[in-house]
């Protein structure tokens, strides 16, 4: 009974990481872009300000379509569940399947969402953002794809339990860490890679059309989003050179690791944001291309042993 | 026992028979109907075999084998064709003008016969029959609308079907019964006797000519090249059988008379797997940049097929090993199957939504579609369903078959194999870009082109949302088919409300309970306010066709396709060659049948293409050897009533002088 207690207690505190962090990380972005840039910046909550004001606002109705309406809650349930999938300490809040393909499924269907959220309405710019948010994925999947293949062959099995139970380090799963980084960085849709949304060439691309609560709705579902495939990198980095978390006390270390290396990775990512700029989407695919065959050349060092 | 699958096959004849009612639609709704009458009892037959055990039977002095693997094809092909024979009710009054219904009605009924007797006869000679039949009937299908290029397509799918499939599988008939020697011991059972003792290379000749035919069928590349035109020319409700079940009977082929009759071995299903991973790459990628509803498609069931082939090819390869692989190997061999009954649900469903909106618009090019969603809602959503079936999203059919045959190509440990479920992983997003496209332009967004476009009729919805129904209800328990489809004995774990195999589980039960709660509930505590409606936003222009206001079809992954430019253009050489090979195969019909036919208008015409056959008045050989007769007979006709006495007379004479003149010189 204890041990349910326990759990329980992971399990919240998993819940509100979910739910309260994910616009604390874009503050901390927004914070050291600015101090990069010499601006004072925001408060820390300023994301969760601005949330709160968009919530507070009605939409405009751009069409009657049933898509429209319904698309962005079903982009942060998507996003909420692929997080609840993750671990935090030893503890994952919702197994419905512990594996990276589901992991990496669900997280996909926040861009379904978005994407046909895009498309229902009749304007040239969200249809242009939703096409590009699918080239992006179209790029950036073979590079996934690489990676269930180097995690499957390493630890003999596709269930995430599994892989931190047994991976072990090779030099060709180093090189997937970092394969794996570049993945979820462009899949999250960061700076150079904010080419679907590029507020100042396609007025935010699939989300044009959206205001008040429903864009206030979507962004939450994609900060949740960019969360998700963060921690999911930083569980994979730390998780499986911890040895077994059996006892509670170590799990709440592991959970305070995460949550620190988390928090410690957003500056990072925002000085990228901040130094870099825009990449047209021919570029990207072409990076992308790129980063594919050094994947399969990956992969076959992985089943070469090394 | 058994009696299902006989009563399938009367109502296949009744409905055939009832082609011959004279009005065009009511010909072609009884003969549909009673196609649907078929269909449905050879869904009994499943479940009366699925409860029974296997059984052997004869209709009509045919063997009949109805084992486990029949079964999982009779099921596709039951499925398949209730929806499509339902939709077919209404759909089929499009063909008005061709007037022929009863073309449609025995060859649409022969046609869905014949493939329930192509996965349960239990002779080679039948097999082969079945075959040709499946064949020829599908052939007269592609060509019901008679238009030019329709007509050219039809051509070019049976001479294709020719040379690739009715060729080798003669041959492969020829090579079984030199083998058992006597044609009343065709047999399964007997050839695989007899192969049991034959030497190497003859079961290499037999399994490679057998393997020749059903990679043409499936569309498996290299024999890709007629797929697209093909469905694309045949009436949709049409092509969804064809591409729903037609391609799985040759999967059953590939499964029965290669796999359990001459056996596998870790080189075949490797050459299996990889084929499928090629095919499934190519037939994707050329889906992609396709703008026609019905021949993009056709693509993605080539590309579909190779996911198959694909799980197949890895249970092929893995079984003979014996020991842990052999059970990711069944598990494959199962993922492929399931991927087929998913893929004939889903892609049945796509083609039948593309031929609601054809039905009510006229046409199925997506540069010209939009804004559909509102007009035709449950056809949207139908299409929207089978949409993430088919790319793979949770909590649809197709997710799970496919991440199974992820599942068991990653932990194969074998390169060759993660390569195939890496190239798999990766096309599933190919799968979705091509499928966003399909949905977004021809239901998203608002045209006023269409802004009269009605809802399509009751039947063709039912026929659409028996399979969009089934994509979420397989995919969310996938415990309702499993049993039918285990086949390989493979050791998944499965329950009502978990899948898996070992340690890898999904729970699409609790998925989507989570989902539902988690969208309902953020959707009730903050749910949507609107204030006022707008336009969208178009910058201020002053004069814009609001219609045009949109990405069109072909733009929509440009930048992906240019930069991928190399991938097609070495495809499409590949593409040339299979195209070019039928090219000079119709010329050698043409070069044939010039000795044999004459162009009666312009006698000296040269034949050189097969429009120069159709534009003209043609007289064949027979015809003009009997001419000559045929016109002294119309001559005597004419003549004879006005003949006299003395005429008579002059003539009698005149032949017994004759006789008797050759009977002195002999």
């Amino acid at each position: 009974m204890a041990l349910d207690i326990v759990k329980l207690g992971f399990n919240l505190a998993g819940i509100l990481i979910i739910l309260l962090l994910p616009p604390y990380l874009d503050g901390i972005a927004r914070r050291v872009k600015a101090r990069l840039q010499y601006r004072r910046g925001p408060p820390l909550m300023q994301t969760w300000y601005d949330l709160q004001k968009l919530f507070a606002l009605p939409s405009v109705r751009p069409t009657k379509s049933t898509l429209f309406t319904w698309a962005p809650y079903i982009a942060l349930a998507s996003a909420i569940s692929a997080a609840l999938l993750l671990p935090y300490g030893n503890v994952v809040p919702v197994d419905f399947g512990f594996n990276l393909v589901v992991f990496f499924y669900v997280i996909l269907m926040v861009s379904v969402a978005l994407m046909f959220a895009g498309l229902s309405v009749q304007n040239a710019f969200s249809h242009l953002g939703s096409a590009r948010e699918m080239q992006i994925i179209l790029t950036v999947e073979p590079l996934i794809a690489v990676l269930y293949g180097v995690l499957a062959y390493n630890a003999g099995s596709l269930s995430i339990a599994d892989i931190i139970a047994n991976l072990h380090l090779t030099p060709s799963l180093i090189l997937t860490y970092i394969l794996l980084a570049y993945a979820l960085y462009v899949e999250s849709g960061f700076v150079p890679f904010d080419i679907a949304e590029a507020e100042q060439e396609v007025i935010g691309g699939p989300l044009a059309e959206y205001s008040g609560r429903l864009l206030g709705v979507f962004y939450y579902a994609i900060h949740i989003k960019r969360f998700a495939l963060l921690w999911f990198f930083v569980s994979l980095l730390t998780l499986p050179w911890l040895g077994p978390i059996d006892t509670p006390e170590r799990a709440a270390l592991v959970l305070a690791l995460q949550f620190i290396l988390t928090v410690s990775f957003y500056p990072i990512i925002a000085a990228l944001e901040a130094t870099n700029a825009r990449l047209r989407i021919d570029h990207v695919v072409k990076m992308n291309t790129r980063a594919f065959f050094a994947g399969v050349i990956i992969l076959a060092m992985a089943f070469m042993g090394w | 026992m058994g009696m299902f699958l006989e009563y399938a096959l009367g109502a296949f004849i009744i409905g055939g028979l009832l082609g011959f009612i004279k009005d065009y639609k009511a010909s072609v709704k009884a003969s549909s109907f009673m196609a649907l009458i078929g269909s449905l009892a050879l869904l009994g037959e499943v479940y009366n075999v699925y409860i029974n055990g296997p059984e052997k039977l004869s209709i009509y002095r045919i063997p009949i084998n109805i084992t486990a693997t029949s079964n999982v094809f009779l099921l596709i092909i039951g499925i398949v064709g209730t929806a499509a024979s339902l939709y077919a009710i209404s759909y089929m009054d499009i063909f008005e003008r061709t007037g022929k219904g009863w073309v449609y009605a025995i060859a649409y009924n022969t046609f869905l016969a014949s493939m329930a007797l192509v996965v349960t006869v239990n002779s080679m000679e039948y097999f082969v029959m079945s075959w040709e039949l499946m064949t020829l009937s599908s052939f007269i299908l592609v060509f019901f609308s008679e238009k030019t290029r329709d007509v050219n397509a039809s051509v070019k799918y049976y001479i294709t079907m020719h040379f690739l499939d009715t060729i080798p599988l003669f041959l492969a008939l020829g090579t079984a019964y030199s083998l058992v020697g006597s044609f009343d011991k065709l047999g399964f059972d007997n050839i695989a006797t007899a192969l049991a003792s034959a030497p190497a290379h003859t079961k290499i000749v037999f399994a490679g000519l057998l393997l020749i035919a059903f990679m043409a069928k499936a569309g498996i590349v290299p024999f890709q090249f007629w797929v697209a035109e093909t469905y694309r020319a045949a009436p949709t409700s049409v092509s969804a059988v064809m591409a729903g079940a037609m391609e799985k009977v040759a999967l059953y082929g590939l499964i029965v008379l290669v796999w359990k009759l001459v056996g596998t071995t870790y080189i075949l299903g490797i050459a299996i797997a990889l084929l499928g991973a090629i095919t499934l790459t190519v037939g994707t990628l050329y889906a992609l940049r396709e703008t026609n509803a019905k021949r993009l498609l056709a693509y993605h069931s080539i590309g579909q097929m190779g996911y198959i082939w694909l799980g197949i090819g890895i249970g092929m390869a893995l079984i003979p090993k014996g020991g842990a692989l052999a059970a990711i190997g069944a598990l494959g061999a199962f993922a492929g199957l399931f991927h087929a009954l998913n893929h004939a649900i889903f892609k049945s469903s796509l083609f039948l939504s593309a031929g609601a909106v054809e039905y009510r618009t006229g046409t199925v090019e997506l540069e010209e579609l939009g804004g559909l969603g509102k007009h035709m809602k449950w056809t949207a959503l139908a299409a929207l369903f089978a949409s993430l079936a088919i790319a793979g999203v949770p909590p649809f059919n197709g997710f799970i078959s496919k991440w199974l045959i992820y599942v068991s190509g990653y932990q194969s440990k074998d390169f060759l194999l993660a390569f195939g479920a890496l190239l798999a992983a990766f096309i599933s997003a190919a799968t979705l870009a091509s499928f966003v496209k399909f949905y977004g332009t021809q239901f998203g967004g608002d045209m006023k082109k269409y802004k009269d476009v009605k809802e399509v009729p009751g039947t063709m919805l039912l026929g659409q949302w028996i399979l969009a129904g089934l994509t979420l209800l397989i995919g969310v328990f996938p415990g309702t088919v499993t049993g039918v489809l285990n086949v390989f004995n493979a050791p998944i774990k499965d329950g009502l409300y978990r899948i898996g195999f070992g340690s890898v589980l999904f729970s699409p039960v609790l998925f989507v309970v989570l989902l539902a709660v988690l969208i309902l509930g953020l959707y009730l505590s903050f749910k949507p306010e609107y204030g006022k409606e707008a336009k969208p936003w178009d910058c201020g222009t002053t004069s814009l066709n609001e219609d045009e206001y949109r990405i069109n079809a072909e733009g929509y992954y440009i930048k992906y396709e240019e930069k991928i430019g190399s991938f097609y253009r070495f495809s499409d050489w590949f593409y040339m060659v299979g195209e070019g090979v039928i090219r000079y195969i119709v010329k050698a019909y043409l070069w044939i049948a010039s000795y044999f036919v004459k162009i009666v208008d312009t006698p000296y015409t040269k034949i050189e293409t097969l429009d120069d056959l159709r534009k003209g008045q043609v007289l064949n050989a027979d015809e003009e050897v009997l001419k000559p007769l045929i016109r002294f007979l119309r001559i005597a006709c004419d003549v004879l009533p006005g003949i006299r006495l003395g005429t008579f007379v002059v003539i009698a004479l005149i032949v017994v002088g004759a006789v008797i003149g050759i009977l002195m010189t002999l």
